[in-house]
Formats: C-alpha cells, structure tokens, sequence
C-alpha cells in the first residue's frame, strides 16, 4: 500500500490539530503542515482561547454542542493529566453577565461545561450594570503554549513542518494526494470564499495575577480572561476590518471597559497590544471538495471558518476533518474501474 | 487618652485601626500606637495563606460565627475597590474535598455561590468521593497590610503601662508570656509557596478524623500559591523540618500533580494561636496605685484573618464602654 502525501495549509490551532489527529487516526499517510505564517504569529495566538463557544447560524445546533463537546472533553482530559502545563490548558471559574433578562436562560453548552449555574443575588452585586448571569467553570487553551505542543506532537509522530505561502491550492499537486485547507481567512482566495471575513480583534494582554476568575459580558464585546501568565482583556469585533495594528484609543477604552467591570484592574501593568482577525463565515467549512483542471484531480478537505469559536470548536472539528480525510484515502486507495474507451 | 496595641499581626493593626476610626472624631485627646517586637512581614500573619475560611464545625462562641460574617462583609465591601490589589484582597473559587458526605457547613451563606461539586467535577479528585463546596472567598495576602502607626518592639508589659490609659493585647501566640494562659497553645504550620500562575483555584482537603489543617490544601494567593498541611499542637520549633515538607510536597502533589513543574519560592513555619475559644475581654489590671484597662484580644487559632475585623468592631465597642465609663464621650461615637 502506498504512503497516501496529505499536505495540511495552515498551522493555526486548526491545521495543527488536524494534522495531529490524522497522524492518530488515519494510517498509512505522510503529513506535512505547510504555512506561511507559525506560532507566535497566528490568529490562534492571539485568542485567549476560551472555551464559551459562539452560536453559527448556518450550522446545526446539534452538530455545534457535539464538536464543543468533544474539544471539552478532550481538553479536560488533558488538564486532569501531568500535561496539563506543556499542553497551555487550565481550568477558570467566572461568570457571563448580561444586562437584560435573555430570552434563552440556559444555552446549550451548559451541561458541557463544569458546575453551570446561575448567578445568585448577591454575586450579581459586583456587576450593578448587569441583572442576570451565568457562574461556571470551564477551560483556557493558550495558542502560544499549545501549538508549540502540537508541532512536538506532530513531529513525534513522523508529521513535517514546511515554511512556505501558497498562493493556489495546485501548487501542491502533484506532491501530495490530499489537501487539508486550514488556512482561516487565506481561504478567501485560496478557495475562492466570498462567504468568508474577518471580525478584527484587538485585545490587551496585561499583568494581572490577582484576577482568578473570567468576567465576560454576553455581548462578547468585553471580557477579562485570566491566563497562565498573563489576563487577556477584550474586545472588538470589527466586521471586515483588515487592520493587523493596534490602535491606541482602542486600547485605552478596552482598559476602561474593564475597568468598569472589575476595578481592581486600575493596577494592571505590563499592557501589551495585541490583533487578530477572527476568520468569521456563517457556518464551519467542513467538507470534501475534489478540485478539477484538465485531467489533474486534487482532493480537498475544506476545514475553516470558526470565526470567535476556533479554540473552542477545533478538536471536534478537526476530528471531522480526519473523517473526511479518511474518506479521501478509502477512494484513493480503491482501485479504479477500468474505463472503457 | 493613650492606647496601646501590643501585636502588630492582622489582629493588632486591625484592631487598632478600628479604634482610631471609630473614635478620633469624637476624641480630640485620642492617640493609638502599635507596639510589637515583629511587624510585617515576620509576623504569625505573614504567613497563613490568607483564604477567608471558618472551620467547618461550629463555634463554641456564637458570637464568633457572628464575627466571621461581618469579616467577610466587610472585605467583600473592598473588592470592589481600583485599590483591592494592593490590599492584598482578591475573590477566589474553589473546593473543599471530603472522603465521605458532610452537611454543609454553617457559614455557607456568607460565601458567595456555594454549591455542591457535580460527579464530573468531583472525577478531578480520584481520591476523594464526596461533595464540596464551590464559593468565592477572599485570599487576603498579609503582607500587603497597611501597617498603622508602627514603633519601637518592646516585650515587657511594664514598660508599657506606665504610659497606657488602655491597653489592648493582640500578642497572639506569645500572649502567655504577657500572663500565663493554659488554654492558649501554639499550633504549628508550615508552608511552602510556590510559583504556579496556571492554578486559580484553592482546593483544600479534609480528614475530619487527623483534624483541621492536617491534610493538604493548595490556596492560590495573589502572586504566589500557598502549600500546606501541617498541625502541630504544642510543637513551639520555629524552623521549617523536612519530614513536613516531605508531607506537604507529596500530598499536595498527589492532589494537584501538575505541581511537580512548580518552581518553589519559599518556605516558612507559624504557630496559630489555639484556644478553644477567642479571648476577647475586658480585664482591669493593678499596677502599683493604678488601674490599667486592658481588652484582649487573642487565641484565633488557624482562623484569625477570617475573624478579624469583626473582633476589631468588638473590641472598639468595649473600648467605647471604657470611654463611657470614664465620662469622656461627649457624642456618641461615628459607627460601630
């Protein structure tokens, strides 16, 4: 049987873990991650990964709580292990905190998640902004910690590591078989996805270690993610904003949104300034495509699109994407029907 | 009207403080002075690890149930300060580990969303199969206390009632050598702090059998995170020993194992000053011809910043019947 040459675009929290779960699940192949871009300079970098997942509208709910699902638990799994530290994750209490009554008290990852419940009275105290809240536990998966563990795995596992930008997807026939398309936002062109924008992100990476718990306002807008070793503060969601600086104003009235949410902010130090363009779409891309020009057929599997929910979403779906991957490797390796001439 | 407070642990700074906030404006001649040979950071306070936890069962004197509260209160009225980080106060969540099914402990409703932990929650600690308890407390680190008005040490009560109208004793541990006190024992800890950052909750096991403090508890602080275990009744040794550090570095390991990648910062022993309960009375003294009247102020045990500043508040309440007594209020004091 011969090696099936599958090439992963992108080395983001999503072309790292599908390359790791190919490695895991579908033998007989040789993987090699190819990107322009490596931590510490992804989008995946630059998220405080989070696991409190967004909704998509052209997804389906139950399709969503189960690719959450499994990034908790395969996350948790880890965080209950030694490599809890190597790996970037931890467990954070804290709550979601909203203005008004909302119309769906309870959302659907409430049982995913540890200890959900809500807020009482007297902790809504803090928050006299706010009438309503979710308290629970849940997970920080750290891209700079995390995908550095990945590469180790990857190349544990045989995976290789290419430094290159593709500009078209054919560039990669015919040294490889199969395509893995992880390349967020580049989809645009390298797919041809009009579908698909960023949401700019700008966030302050700050010193903070007295903060243990994560604040976030249900809007998304504003946030406090307390981290290994640094407190995360949010945001913007800026629709089709291109811009990678950050923006000074920007920055001081992040600080001062925090601020208001929880004062001891004001001793803060070490501000750093950080962009990501969160690569947003309707719904996940997850699915095979098997490009055509001429006689040359190049099989792809589409995995991108997670916009606010990367990290949160990313071990469901690469698992997917290895079973779509998986179905490109049975056609490849069923022999063809002779065709009559 | 000269007052003299001898310790210059949380008990003594807090005490004092609440005495000159309570009565300066309605005291012109009103001057308060801490008196201790350690201040901070050598005192008993330094180091504790701070958590605002009662213990489980419940007091001998209701009133100290009715103390911790109003501690709790009034440290949850500072979080909410730009200043609370500096103040060493922070809210924390966390767990309380049990081998079998206790009922919820008496101060259940003072903390801030107590609950039972869930089965998959609990899966985290194999070790232990029963309940928890999830609620923000306030890890207050002792050396950032504001120190009040500090001077010279001094460790002789003589000296110090010749100048004293008042005298309050928050000598803690050594207050035996003040007067002899058979209820009063030290009870020996020690801990080991450590640079962990990814830990943001306590955990604290229990063994209602060995008793308080004698299992490990893990207590993230504002910089650093607090290891211990270690309850020694009557064992006055002053310097760390390795056998308990052993019994602290395993049992926390084996609770926590990704403690083994923690740097270790420090390590340091203290006596909780035991007493079966909190010896908060007036007493007058005779020296010579005079009388001093003296409010102590001490025996804590393993709880002292929890209770803190609800003993304060008692005690500025029996300094103002002091006061009262002697005629020297002429309006009634700002707030108690």
């Amino acid at each position: 049987m011969d090696t099936v040459r599958i090439a992963v675009v992108g080395a983001g929290v999503m072309g790292l873990s599908t390359a790791v779960c190919i490695s895991k699940m579908v033998p007989g192949c040789s993987i090699t991650v190819i990107s322009d871009k490596f931590t510490p300079e992804t989008t995946s970098d630059v998220a405080a990964g989070m696991l409190i997942p967004p909704t998509y509208p052209d997804t389906p709910i139950q399709k969503q709580k189960q690719w959450f699902k499994e990034t908790f638990d395969h996350l948790f799994a880890i965080v209950n292990s030694a490599e809890a530290e190597d790996a970037g994750v931890i467990l954070v209490s804290g709550w979601q905190i909203f203005r008004s009554i909302p119309t769906e008290e309870v959302p659907y990852w409430a049982d995913v998640v540890l200890g959900f419940r809500k807020m009482t009275k007297d902790e809504l105290k803090k928050f006299p902004q706010h009438v309503f809240g979710h308290a629970f536990t849940t997970l920080k998966c750290e891209g700079p910690t995390y995908l550095p563990w990945l590469q180790k795995r990857l190349k544990g596992s045989g995976g290789l590591i290419l430094t290159r930008r593709i500009e078209d997807l054919w560039e990669l026939h015919p040294s490889f078989d199969i395509v893995v398309n992880c390349s967020g936002l580049g989809s645009r062109q390298l797919a041809g996805d009009s579908q698909i924008f960023p949401v700019r992100g700008q966030v302050l990476k700050v010193q903070a270690p007295w903060v243990k718990h994560f604040i976030r306002d249900s809007s998304g807008l504003t946030y406090i993610y307390p981290g290994v070793s640094n407190v995360t503060l949010g945001g913007t969601r800026q629709k089709g904003d291109w811009n990678l600086s950050p923006d000074a104003e920007i920055s001081k009235e992040i600080l001062s949104r925090c601020c208001a949410l929880e004062p001891s902010l004001h001793g803060a130090y070490d501000l750093r300034e950080k962009v990501g363009l969160r690569p947003s779409r309707p719904g996940i891309r997850l699915e095979k495509e098997l490009l055509a020009q001429g006689s040359r057929r190049l099989p792809v599997v589409h995995h991108y699109g997670h916009g606010s929910g990367g990290i949160a979403m990313h071990w469901g779906t690469a698992l997917e994407a290895t079973r779509l991957v998986n179905e490109c490797v049975q056609v490849l390796r069923t022999p063809a029907p002779k065709s009559k001439l | 009207m000269r007052v003299v407070v001898i310790g210059a642990g949380v008990i003594g700074l807090s005490t004092a403080l609440c005495i000159h906030e309570c009565y300066r404006s309605v005291l012109q001649s009103l001057n308060v002075m801490v008196y201790a040979d350690r201040f901070t950071p050598l005192t008993t306070t330094d180091v504790a690890a701070g958590l605002w936890q009662p213990y489980l069962s419940e007091p001998s004197n209701p009133q100290e149930a009715h103390w911790n509260q109003q501690t709790f209160n009034y440290l949850l009225s500072l979080i909410g300060s730009p200043n609370a980080a500096n103040m060493g106060l922070a809210p924390v969540s966390g767990y309380n580990l049990f081998r079998e099914a206790v009922p919820d402990p008496y101060w259940k409703d003072t903390v801030l969303g107590f609950r039972k932990l869930t089965p998959r929650e609990l899966d985290m600690f194999p070790d232990y199969r029963e309940q928890g308890a999830a609620g923000w407390k306030k890890p207050r680190d002792p050396r950032v206390l504001n120190p009040f008005q500090p001077t010279c040490p001094v460790d002789c009560y003589q000296v110090v009632k010749e100048g004293a109208d008042v005298i309050i004793n928050c000598t803690g541990v050594w207050a035996g050598a003040l007067q002899p006190d058979p209820l009063l024992q030290p009870g020996r800890g020690q801990i080991i702090k450590v640079d962990a950052p990814w830990l943001k909750h306590f955990i604290i096991t229990h063994d209602p059998e060995r008793g308080i403090y004698k299992s490990p508890y893990i207590i993230p602080g504002l910089q650093a995170i607090t290891l211990g275990g270690i309850f020694q009744l009557g064992n006055w040794s002053e310097t760390n020993n390795i056998p308990d550090h052993n019994t602290i570095w395993e049992g926390c390991c084996r609770l926590e194992p990704t403690l083994k990648d923690a740097k270790i910062i420090g390590e340091w022993s203290g006596f909780r000053p035991v007493r079966p309960q909190v010896r908060l009375e007036r007493e007058q003294l005779r020296f010579g011809s005079s009388n001093t009247e003296v409010i102590h102020n001490y025996g804590h045990g393993g709880f002292g910043l929890t209770i803190h500043w609800g003993c304060a508040q008692e005690v500025a309440k029996l300094f103002g019947k002091i006061l009262e007594e002697r005629n020297l209020l002429r309006t009634p004091p700002s707030h108690l």
